[in-house]
């Protein structure tokens, strides 16, 4: 793999044939904030090219742009470049695109064997962000301490956005927090409420670091479980507050909502537009994806790391599911450490519902359920609840559960793609695009 | 279940859970819980920050401290100094302290950061800590063997073999994801020694620290390691080393058989695994 070592290059000429680009970064909702913005610029009649979520790095984005540019040949209506970027490839990426909107959306604990700590993320994003030119639109989640640390630190207007009190919630997942000291001084934070990990709202005891009210914000309303849930956005500058039905669940998707509004207003979209769109838009591939078959309802989603695993955990306990598959790999590209899930609870996702455990580290997480809080798991369930392969799981769950069930599938990067890929074999979904 | 502790308390402290759980090491302090219920104990959970006061370790019988970010280390340190003699005092009336990774750098006598600067530490453990080879983290899977008469490998040589898996107690096996290099000192031992992995220091070969009861003077057992996984579940032989150690004070002379199977059988399938990456 020579090609990797020779860091490429996007062309002068790639990059002026754009109207800009939009940056997407972070732990957690690049994907679907990515395909958010997509759809709505699409609907307010911008053209935008964009990146497959599995070619997020340097690489990947260089060769989208320049398949684009070799297809589509010197346009005159130049599109909007949207694009998903690896958090340790955000600077390189940015510092050859003119970049009008940068969006992060959290930075959490993921694949410590593969980034380092998060830190390390966090020293890069410091220089990039100091960086950034004046003209270009920071947007950042307000509930982030250490992103609106950044954004106290930037040169260029910043844009956050939140939750606007904290969410009607159920269900302990039993996750650690993972940031509780201030970014600024390293004192002891408040935190007065959580609306998702270490999102939500905070203060420091020490220094006066505080959350500030952010420019556009969301309300979360009643969850209709894997459906997708209530969501009011508090529109600035007097526009009102506008009440819709997103068709993603959880938390994470009013983030990623709210995200994506941001940024499509950041580049003169108008909002109230936008908010009627949104309702109508699906989810990309694999992320809240439904799948039928033989008559049985699958939701595949993708569960990479603690903030994520719990989010899914909160969602399914209460949610009408019958029945749930469980893989882990541990692939480079979900880091080889799997040791993350120790930091979820997952009995509350799967007590009382038919269970299958599957992936490389089957019998790690086997292990994670037998050490559940006594009693909420059943060993003697344990026993004959575990499958070598992910789609193997999937079979014998659909076989024993009637037609007219719902089974979630919890996977990991690399099992969603396997499994995903059998599916698609099997003719059940669209291939996910190369 | 056997009820082998029934009727007695077990006070469990987890240090600084909220800088101190770097993937997954809040798994150690769940399985010593559950190993403990299991077995018929009320077990009783405290969660130490680092602006908690000092008595809050009176009574304890296992310590249990995680792996933080580099950058959360200063603080660990500092929230080590204000627990002041606490921790030294609850090793020294025999509790038992697990330090992982992070904790089993903070806790030797002296940690040398990334940047150079050297943090003194309260010394617990026999190692020192030198600063990291520029661009090097050592990061993988491990699997290292304990020596045969190591006290760990003895008390699981029976647990292993009810379960079919006889010969796997002495190993341990884990993940590590460090860059500080610990050497440990001459009178004191490794806990095993690395067959797949770098272990301490990617020099010698020796993993973790093993200073059982009574050594160098102090009651308590200390056992640490660089080691993630985390590091119990799965490795059942060294978990109910530690508890077995720090209830010794309070007559239980033998912990007694639990059903590790399933412990076993995915320290076997880790093992495995890793050799295979060895060998590709």
């Amino acid at each position: 793999m020579i090609a990797e070592r020779i860091s490429p290059r996007i062309g002068g000429r790639i990059a002026a044939n754009l109207d800009g680009a939009v940056l997407v970064s972070g732990t957690n909702g690049k994907t679907t904030t990515t395909r958010l913005i997509v759809d709505l610029l699409e609907r307010a009649g911008i053209k935008t090219v964009s990146n497959p979520s599995g070619a997020n790095l340097l690489r990947g984005v260089t060769s989208t742009l320049i398949a684009h540019r070799r297809e589509m040949g010197d346009i005159e209506d130049a599109p909007v470049a949207v694009l998903e970027v690896d958090e340790m490839s955000l600077d390189r990426v940015a510092a050859q695109l003119p970049v009008r909107v940068l969006v992060t959306t959290n930075l959490v604990r993921d694949q410590l064997d593969r980034y380092g700590e998060t830190d390390a993320i966090l020293q890069r994003w410091t220089r990039l962000i100091s960086a950034m030119s004046m003209g270009s639109i920071f947007v950042a989640c307000a509930d982030d301490p250490r992103l609106m640390y950044l954004a106290s630190r930037t040169g260029s207007t910043v844009r956050s956005y939140g939750l606007s009190a904290a969410p009607p919630l159920a269900t302990d997942a039993g996750l650690t927090p993972e940031v509780f000291a201030c970014p600024a001084c390293d004192g002891q934070l408040e935190r007065s409420w959580i609306g998702l990990g270490h999102l939500g709202d905070y203060h420091c005891r020490r220094c006066g670091f505080r959350r500030i009210d952010p420019w556009l914000s969301v309300c979360i309303g009643r969850a209709h479980g894997f459906e997708g849930t209530e969501l009011t956005f508090h529109l600035p500058n007097g526009q009102g507050d506008h009440t819709l039905n997103l068709g993603l669940p959880g938390v994470s998707s009013a983030y990623n909502a709210a995200a994506a509004l941001t940024a499509v207003a950041s580049l003169g979209v108008p909002l109230e537009s936008a908010v009627a769109s949104l309702s109508s838009l699906l989810p990309p591939w694999g992320r809240y994806e439904h799948v039928d078959i033989n008559g049985r309802e699958v939701i595949l989603a993708l569960g990479k790391n603690p903030a994520s695993l719990a989010e899914l955990v909160r969602i399914g306990s209460t949610a009408e599911i019958d029945a749930v598959l469980v893989a882990v790999n541990d692939a480079i590209a979900d880091g080889r450490d799997a040791s993350w899930y120790w930091d979820v609870d997952l009995s509350p996702l799967l007590v009382g519902r038919h269970y299958v455990l599957t992936g490389s580290r089957r019998l790690d997480l086997a292990l994670r359920l037998k050490y559940a809080p006594d009693g909420r798991v059943d060993p003697g369930l344990l026993n004959g609840s575990i499958a070598e392969l992910p789609a193997i799981g999937l079979d014998r769950l659909i076989e024993e559960s009637p037609p007219g069930s719902r089974i979630l599938a919890v996977l990991t990067y690399t099992a969603l793609i396997e499994l995903r890929g059998v599916l698609a074999k099997r003719g059940l979904v669209q291939p996910a695009p190369a | 279940m056997s009820g082998g502790l029934s009727g007695l308390r077990v006070v469990i402290a987890q240090l600084f859970p909220e800088r101190l759980n770097l993937y997954g090491d809040t798994g150690n302090v769940r399985t010593l819980i559950q190993r403990s219920v299991w077995r018929g104990a009320d077990v009783e959970l405290r969660t130490i920050d680092t602006y908690a006061d000092e008595d809050c370790l009176v009574g304890v019988d296992v310590i249990v401290a995680g792996g933080g970010p580099d950058a959360d280390q200063v603080a660990v340190a500092h929230g080590l100094t204000r627990l002041g003699g606490a921790l030294d005092e609850a090793v020294r009336s025999g509790a038992s302290l697990l330090a992982i990774c992070g904790a089993f750098q903070n806790l030797g006598h002296a940690y040398a950061t990334v940047d150079g600067v050297v943090l003194k530490g309260p010394g617990l453990l026999d190692v020192r800590t030198a600063a990291p080879r520029s661009g090097r983290r050592m990061v993988g899977g491990v699997t290292a063997v304990l020596d045969a008469h190591s006290p760990i490998a003895v008390l699981g040589r029976a647990s292993a073999a009810a379960s079919g898996f006889a010969g796997q107690e002495r190993t341990i096996v884990g993940f590590e994801n460090h860059a500080g290099r610990t050497f440990v000192a001459a009178g004191a031992k490794p806990l095993g020694r690395v067959s797949i992995g770098q272990g301490n220091n990617g020099e010698d070969r020796s993993e973790g620290l093993l200073e059982g009861p009574g050594q160098g003077g102090i009651a308590g057992l200390r056992l640490a390691s660089y080691l993630h996984g985390p590091l119990l579940p799965a490795n059942p032989h060294v978990a109910d080393y530690v508890l077995g150690a720090a209830l010794v004070r309070k007559g239980v002379r033998e912990l007694g058989l639990l059903d590790d199977h399933d412990e076993w059988a995915a320290h076997a399938a880790n093992a495995r695994r890793w050799n295979g990456r060895r060998a590709a």
